[in-house]
Parts: structure tokens; C-alpha cells; sequence
């Protein structure tokens, strides 16, 4: 099976500002995909470039059979894009703007009226069904992004940032509509900035200004980009212990995080939490330490981030 | 061809936003009715001028300035005694203009010896020295030809006739202008913001992301306003004739085609405006711009002939509005039909087809 979306080191420049650099990167059929990144990364720029809506400036972007932004008519059809602001008409009413979306799309008259209503019905907007777009409140406007942009039927579902600033029941329901539809057989592309979201994604594109950080599963990530485990020690100290922690052998490298009032805290990268830890408190101690707390750390998507843009570990 | 369902989406929204509709249809109707009762009806209108009559026992002073006043447009604001204090009203804006008959007027007349009639005039009011020159021409004219006959001495009489008149009323005159100006901004205004909104609002986005062709934007954007634009026109036509009498001495059936094609032609203007505009603000100081080329020299101000012929081949020529004033007039002051204002008709296609074929061919179907 043809992947249902390939970028071929895809540049594209804005005058003198580089959006996105030589960025490869597929999205097999039926696939829940994140891309995942900071604001200014280049993900929505990515994005448009998949629907079509910005040419790039070098490299090839096909969306199954259809290169874009050449065949961007014939691809549309199979693409349901939710921008990330609301781009739907204030000033029609909920069904209305899905009536004309499914009219432009060319979705047969004798089925829209069902599906829309099905779609009102799936989405929770039977009672803002004539009211006006412009009049509901941020969330209900975000539901009616994405009953609107599956009312051809899309195979594939692109959405920008369709979760940022909604509250964290939605969130929830929002990730819950994106699994449903990806086991309905639909091929997802989700651009998020939260990295906690991503964890819901099966493959995940890591971008940071512009490049393409990483690729591949959750947890092959996480395993990539600290090349280890953490630690976290909180010590009492006057001085800061940094000579002390520098000489235990089993830490590969180590972040002061916070430190004041007597206290500092410490990360330690080691190579398995479990088995450093108790050498880490011996070590601290025969040099003369005080210890107030230490435990392993949950990585979290977005310490991989960190990590992989430098923040940590370095 | 999705069409259909972008006139639906843009009559939905024209109807709904309540500044497109009072832009529209309100204020049309409402500057063709203001415009009527300014201008309309029969009763004459006149600007005030001064007499200062230093003959006063003469006869023929006082039968010239009989003459002056029977003239339209003129009437005497006041007689004084003395021509300084005649010039002091013209100087301080009392009257527009003053009319000095010197002493001994009848004496001289009547002894043969040349007279002068001082005219003083505002020249800083528009109209006032062409009017009060022409009073004062013609009464003189008209105490000669009655001394002539008097006195039994020869005189050139002046036979004077209009063609297509005289019964054409201030209103009727200005009909034309006043639907040339709201068929040509209302529309064009309309619309060349129309684009821009839907790039403001982000709702371009998605629209573009539609399988939809840069023809079916334009064309049903287009026609909606066509279709809008309609009832403006039909609206201040109708007042015009229905409330104010304007006669109509062509066939109304051409009147109101001729008035659909310009409303076509400006509507596609301001499509092509909104087309290259990157905002609302932006098209909106474009359409007036070019609003004020066509209201100072395409015949509203003055016959395009006084116009430099660098201009005139620059601006008035290419004016759609130059071509609706001929062709409207034409129709309904002379009784022309829409075949006998062709030239004006092909004028208005030609620019219409050019104007909106642009507009599809440079529509941006991408975004940034």
C-alpha cells in the first residue's frame, strides 16, 4: 500500500525566512500521525503544503497518487483540512456552513442531508444546529471545524492545532474522535504543540525550526533522545555539590534545575534509573552530601524534546 | 461548476449583514429621494443680486432691469443708491453679484450716445458669473431690440430653439449623474471588499481548500451582487420616475439594460480591485480613488471637450462612466434606443469582459 502522504525534502522559504528545511518524511493509510513541535516550528507551513494551500520552494509533496499543489484540485477531494483558526462563516448557521461545504465538495444531493446530520449528531450540535457559527463559544466552534471538514468523507484528515486553548474535557473527546476515526480506516495528521497529546499519536514527526528532530513511535523517541534514563536528587547544601556529582561514573552528564534556600536540585542522565540509583547515593554520601530526596523520573514526550533540542543532556 | 452554492452562500450573507444591506438599498434610495426633494418639482430657485439704479427716473433703466429679472436663476436681493455700496454686498458675500446702471442712462440712451451697464460679480462662486453675465446679456439684447422697434432703427433678432427641449427639469438633467454615481460606488465599493473580508476573516482557508475552481469564486461572488446590486438600481429608477416624474423618452426596457450593464461593468471594477487588494482597508481606498477620476472628468463637471486631450485620453475615454452618462442620457433625455447607444453599449462590454477575465485570471488560489 502507497504511503497516503510523502514529503520529499521539501523546503520552503518566505523572502528571507527559511519555514521549513529539506524536511522527508511519510504518513502510511490509516495511520494516527503527530507533528509535534514548539510555535514557529514550521508545522503549519508543513501543513498547507500538504493541502496544497502553499507551494513549496524545493522538493516534492505527493498526497496519495497527486502531486501538490499541481493536482490540488483533484486531492482536495480526498483531504478534510481543519485550519487552525476557525475559518468557517460566522454568519451562517452551523448547518448551513456544512451544507455549503458539503455542496462545494460535490457530495451527492441525495446523501448530504444525512450526513450532516449524522455529523450534528456525532459532533454534540443538535441544539446549535441554527445557530449562527459566529455565536458559539470557542470548543463548540472547534467541533463544528471538524464536522465540517469530514462532510465529503475525507480518507485523509489533516488538523492543525485542534486542540490548542480548549479545555481538557475536550481535549479528551477530541483525542477520542481522532481514534474512532483512525479505526473507521481514516489516515490522520495532527499538528500539536502539547506534548503530553502526542502520546495518543502511533508515529510522531519532532520538528523545531524548521528541521525534522525526529521520527517514529512514542517511546522509540524518548529511547533516542536521551540514549538513557533520569534521576532526580535534591540535595541540603550551602555549596552547590557540582564537583561532588561530577565524580560519580555511573552519571553521563547532569542539569542543575532549581536551587535556593538551602536546597538544590539536580537531573542526572544515567544509563538505567533503577540499578544508578542506589550508586548515586552511596557516591553522594561517602563525599560528604546531604541527601533530602531521590527517585527516578517518568520521561515524558516532551523531556525527549528537550533533550533532542538541546535543553538537556547536553 | 460549483456555482450555485457560492451565489446561495453570498446572498445568504449579503442579506444578513446589515451594513451591505444599508449600503446598498437604503442608502441609495435614500440620497435619490434627498436628491428629488432638493431639485425636484417646479418652483424656480434663484441667487440674490444687487441694483444699484443711478438713473432712477428714467424709463429704460427700469425696463432693462425688467429684462434682467425675467431671466431664470437670478432675482433682485436688494437696490441700493450707490455703486459702492452695491460692490461692499458682492464683497462681503450678501449677493452674488450687482448690477451698476450708470446716471443719465435714459438721456444718453435716448441721445445716441454709447452707455455702460457695470456688472460685478462674484467670480469666486461657482455658476454665479455665468449666470448673472448671460441675465445681464440677455436683457440687454432684449431693451435694443424693443428701443429698435421704438425708434424705427434696424436690429438683429435672435431666434433661439433647443433640440430635446425646453421641458427638461433641473431633476431630469441631474437623473442621469446621480444613478452614474450609485451604480458606479455602491457596487464596486460592495464589492471589491467581499474578497478581502474572506481573507481578513481566515474563511479563505478553507474555501480555497475546496475543490473549487478560481471561476466559480469569482463568478459566484459575481452574481450574487448582481443580483443585489438589482435593487438598488430598480429602487432609485423607480423613485426617480415614480415619485419625482422623471420622464423617460426612450424605452424604459433599454433604460433599465443599459443601467444592468454599467451596473456590470463596476461590479466587475470592483472585483478586480478586491482581487488585487490585500485588505478590506486597502480596497476600499482603491475603489474610492478611482471613484474620483471618473466624478471629475468624465462629463459630470464639465463637457469632456474642455477637458486636456492627454487627460481626456487617459481618464475620460477609459471611464466607464464617460459611456453610462452618454448612453443614459442619450436614452432617456433624447428618446435613443439601446441600438442607437451601441458604441457605448460595446464600450461597456469590452471593459466589463477585460476587468472581470482579470480578476479570475489573477485570483490567488493559495494563501501567503
Amino acid at each position: 500500500m502507497r504511503p497516503a502522504v510523502v514529503l520529499e525534502n521539501v523546503t520552503k522559504r518566505f523572502e528571507d525566512v527559511v519555514a521549513v528545511d529539506n524536511l522527508s518524511f511519510w504518513v502510511e493509510q490509516g495511520e494516527l500521525f503527530g507533528l509535534l513541535g514548539p510555535n514557529g516550528a514550521g508545522k503549519t507551513t508543513t501543513i498547507r503544503m500538504i493541502c496544497g494551500l502553499l507551494e513549496p520552494t524545493a522538493g516534492e509533496v505527493w498526497v496519495f497518487n497527486f502531486r501538490q499543489p499541481r493536482d490540488r484540485m483533484a486531492a482536495s477531494k480526498f483531504i478534510g483540512y481543519m485550519p487552525q483558526h476557525f475559518s468557517l462563516y460566522e454568519d451562517l448557521t452551523v448547518y448551513e456552513n456544512m451544507m455549503f461545504f458539503a455542496s462545494v465538495y460535490g457530495v451527492p444531493y441525495s446523501v448530504r442531508r444525512e450526513r450532516i446530520e449524522k455529523l450534528i449528531d456525532r459532533f454534540l450540535l443538535t441544539e446549535f444546529r441554527d445557530k449562527l457559527a459566529g455565536q458559539l463559544s470557542g470548543g463548540t466552534k472547534r467541533r463544528l471545524a471538524l464536522a465540517t471538514c469530514l462532510v465529503h468523507n475525507p480518507p485523509l484528515v489533516i488538523l492543525d492545532e485542534p486542540t490548542a486553548g480548549i479545555d481538557p474535557h475536550l481535549r479528551y473527546l477530541f483525542w477520542r474522535f481522532f481514534e474512532e476515526l483512525r479505526d473507521e480506516g481514516v489516515t490522520l495528521i495532527v499538528t500539536t504543540h502539547y506534548m503530553d497529546e502526542a502520546e495518543f499519536c502511533e508515529r510522531l514527526a519532532l520538528m523545531r525550526s524548521g528541521h525534522l528532530i525526529a521520527l517514529g513511535t512514542p517511546e522509540e523517541i524518548k529511547r533516542s533522545a536521551l540514549r538513557g534514563e533520569l534521576i532526580r536528587v535534591t540535595v541540603r547544601t550551602s555549596r552547590l555539590p557540582t564537583r561532588a556529582i561530577a565524580n560519580l561514573r555511573c552519571v553521563r552528564s547532569f542539569e542543575l534545575v532549581s536551587a535556593g534556600g538551602g536546597q538544590a536540585t539536580y537531573v542526572l542522565l544515567v544509563e538505567d534509573a533503577g540499578r544508578d540509583l542506589i550508586e548515586v547515593l552511596r557516591g553522594l554520601e561517602a563525599q560528604g552530601v546531604r541527601l533530602l530526596s531521590i527517585e527516578p523520573i517518568y520521561i515524558s514526550l516532551e523531556d525527549a524534546f528537550l533533550a533532542l533540542t538541546g535543553g538537556l543532556a547536553r | 461548476m460549483r456555482l450555485w452554492p457560492v451565489i446561495a452562500k453570498e446572498l445568504k450573507q449579503l442579506m444578513r449583514d446589515p451594513r451591505s444591506l444599508l449600503m446598498n438599498v437604503a442608502m441609495p434610495l435614500l440620497v435619490m429621494l434627498m436628491f428629488g426633494a432638493g431639485y425636484g418639482g417646479h418652483q424656480t430657485r434663484a441667487i440674490p443680486v444687487a441694483v444699484a439704479n443711478l438713473d432712477p427716473q428714467g424709463d429704460l433703466s427700469w425696463e432693462l432691469i425688467d429684462y434682467i429679472f425675467q431671466a431664470p436663476g437670478i432675482e433682485p436681493g436688494c437696490y441700493v443708491n450707490s455703486e459702492e455700496e452695491a460692490v461692499e454686498l458682492v464683497r462681503r458675500g450678501e449677493v452674488y453679484g450687482a448690477i451698476i446702471i450708470p446716471e443719465h442712462f435714459t438721456e444718453d440712451l435716448k441721445a445716441g450716445r454709447k452707455v455702460y451697464v457695470k456688472v460685478v460679480v462674484d467670480a469666486a462662486a461657482p455658476f454665479a458669473p455665468t449666470i448673472i453675465n448671460s441675465a445681464v446679456t440677455n436683457a440687454l439684447y432684449n431693451l435694443q431690440v424693443s428701443i429698435a422697434e421704438d425708434y424705427g432703427t434696424v436690429a438683429v433678432v435672435m431666434e433661439q430653439e433647443t433640440v430635446y427641449g425646453p421641458s427638461i427639469t433641473t431633476m431630469e438633467g441631474f437623473t442621469p449623474i446621480t444613478m452614474g454615481l450609485l451604480l458606479y460606488l455602491v457596487p464596486m465599493t460592495l464589492i471589491s471588499l467581499s474578497l478581502c473580508r474572506e481573507r481578513e476573516r481566515g474563511t479563505y482557508e478553507q474555501l480555497i481548500m475546496a475543490p473549487i475552481s478560481r471561476w466559480d469564486i469569482v463568478g459566484g461572488k459575481f452574481a450574487a451582487y448582481t443580483i443585489l446590486s438589482m435593487a438598488n438600481m430598480f429602487g432609485t429608477l423607480g423613485v426617480a420616475i415614480l415619485v419625482f416624474n422623471v420622464r423617460v423618452r426612450g424605452p424604459l426596457v433599454d433604460l433599465v439594460a443599459f443601467s444592468l450593464l454599467f451596473l456590470v461593468c463596476s461590479l466587475s471594477l470592483g472585483m478586480f480591485i478586491s482581487v488585487l487588494s490585500k485588505n478590506q482597508l486597502q480596497a476600499l481606498g482603491t475603489s474610492i480613488f478611482l471613484f474620483i477620476p471618473s466624478l471629475l472628468f468624465a462629463g459630470i463637471i464639465s463637457p469632456v471637450e474642455y477637458i486636456s486631450p492627454a487627460v481626456r485620453y487617459a481618464i475620460t475615454y477609459t471611464s466607464p462612466m464617460y459611456y453610462f452618462l452618454r448612453g443614459f442620457r442619450a436614452i432617456m433625455l433624447k428618446g435613443y434606443t439601446l441600438l442607437d447607444v451601441w458604441q457605448e453599449c460595446l464600450a461597456l462590454a469590452i471593459m466589463t469582459v477585460v476587468f472581470f477575465s482579470s480578476a479570475v485570471v489573477l485570483l490567488r488560489m493559495k494563501l501567503g
